[in-house]
């Protein structure tokens, strides 16, 4: 440290002492920056009339907090934007790092292995996936099927099910509940989650798409139904 | 060369300085560094609890900067999201809720800034009353202090408002806000010299000023 570090009347040292004050205030200086500032503030008085600026300020910022609190409905939007994201992200990125993985692996082995085995290697697999490119070409169906999830909407309809979160109000009865499971068609399948989030699984006994919004058009119209969201992306 | 977000670029916080710090702080950090370790696992339970550890501290912080709860709820929607995907991306040599803020930091500029359309007034400094003036010998209650200082604050950008919340409310050091917003360590504290300027300033237009920590109406 220089001179002036340790002189306490250096006016660069009433300037660095000033600047620090409100992490002094705060408690987070090193020890060595605590040592320095209290020797400055023993014969400043700026310095201690701005400690007391500080520590008003303080008091002031702790006094305009919000009161704002997490709710249960909050986190099941975060988790309804979670899976929509999770359902339209997975299956691209499942894609490309299943065959980056594969050609991974497959280049290492490639490097041990001796040439001529090597190159007998090369053509069965360029054989082997020529064929299995021929009939995935052909099959009407392989694109959706290869990467399912469960929270995409084709499945669900597929399945004749669709997945809707809810939370329940505190005051529901068990009777009301099992009413208005069965009028949607519906069971719960999860939960509840600490926030009380459950996951409801409707029926659809035709596979239509208007069938599970009327359930959720039904499950929000109700009085003790505080939020109900697909898991899917409208 | 290829843009790093903030919250992926590596986030080596100092080291806590003394004894009773590390203390304190070793036990919630553990327990981050599990939570986060299972977030990257894809668990959502672990994803719910690290939510209800910060939700409330996050949104504290998000608040005063954006001023309005629907962006307040969004931007925090934003930050979870964020977690979830880099969850693996996490350097557990660092702190966790350094990393945390540091998102919510960024999310909240980005979100002033989509707003910058259609801002809410920032209180401007206020002028001399006359009637202020006129009365020269009236002392300011503590409580009318505090009012005067939180009014005050209106009036700060929301880069130092960062600064002085993450100060004052979430004691943060100033290297550990440096991380956080991205910024070298001499700017932390360019911001915070501005912030209480302005404060000054906001306080002596009103014809008030500090005495010992107290204000009072200054002749």
């Amino acid at each position: 440290m220089t001179q002036r570090a340790t002189d306490p009347s250096h006016p660069y040292e009433h300037q660095e002492v000033w600047e620090l004050l409100p992490w002094y205030v705060n408690g987070t200086l090193s020890d060595h920056e605590r040592t320095r500032v209290e020797a400055h503030l023993m014969t400043c008085a700026a310095c201690q009339a701005e400690l007391a600026r500080c520590r008003d300020l303080a008091v002031a910022v702790h006094a305009a907090a919000d009161a704002w609190e997490p709710s249960a409905e909050h986190f099941a939007r975060v988790l309804a934007r979670l899976d929509a994201t999770t359902a339209s992200a997975t299956p691209r990125w499942g894609w490309w790092d299943a065959v980056r993985g594969q050609y991974e692996r497959y280049g290492e082995l490639l490097r041990r292995t001796p040439p001529l085995i090597r190159w007998t290697l090369v053509m069965q697999s360029a054989l082997t996936l020529g064929l299995v490119g021929i009939l995935m070409w052909q099959a009407p169906w392989a694109p959706e099927r290869f990467y399912r999830t469960l929270s995409s909407s084709s499945d669900q309809t597929a399945q004749k099910r669709v997945q809707i979160r809810v939370v329940f109000a505190d005051d529901i009865t068990e009777k009301a509940l099992r009413a208005l499971l069965t009028e949607v068609r519906g069971t719960i399948i999860a939960g509840p989650s600490p926030v009380g989030v459950y996951t409801v699984a409707v029926a659809l006994s035709g596979g239509e798409r208007a069938q599970a919004d009327i359930a959720l058009e039904t499950l929000r119209a109700h009085p003790q139904v505080r939020l109900a969201e697909a898991l899917h992306t409208p | 060369m290829t843009y790093t977000a903030p919250w992926l670029r590596t986030a080596h916080t100092t080291p806590p300085r003394g004894a009773a710090e590390l203390g304190q702080r070793a036990l919630p950090m553990d327990e981050d560094l599990v939570l986060i370790r299972r977030v990257a696992a894809h668990d959502r339970q672990a994803f719910e609890m690290l939510y209800h550890r910060y939700a409330t501290r996050l949104a504290r912080y998000l608040t005063p900067l954006l001023r309005q709860r629907e962006l307040v709820e969004e931007v925090l929607d934003d930050v979870m999201l964020v977690v979830w995907q880099n969850a693996a991306r996490f350097d557990p040599t660092a702190r966790f809720s350094t990393w945390l803020f540091g998102i919510a930091h960024h999310k909240a500029m980005k979100a002033w800034g989509r707003s910058a359309n259609k801002p809410l007034p920032l209180p401007p400094l206020p002028h001399d009353a006359e009637s202020d003036q006129d009365n020269p010998e009236q002392i300011l209650t503590e409580q009318e202090l505090g009012r005067t200082l939180v009014q005050a604050l209106e009036s700060l950008s929301p880069e130092q408002r960062a600064v002085v919340e993450l100060t004052f409310y979430h004691a943060r050091s100033y290297q550990e806000i440096a991380e956080i917003t991205g910024c070298p360590v001499n700017t932390v504290k360019t911001r915070m010299f501005h912030a209480r300027r302005r404060l000054a300033q906001y306080l002596e237009a009103l014809g008030l000023r500090h005495s010992s920590g107290r204000q009072e109406k200054s002749a």
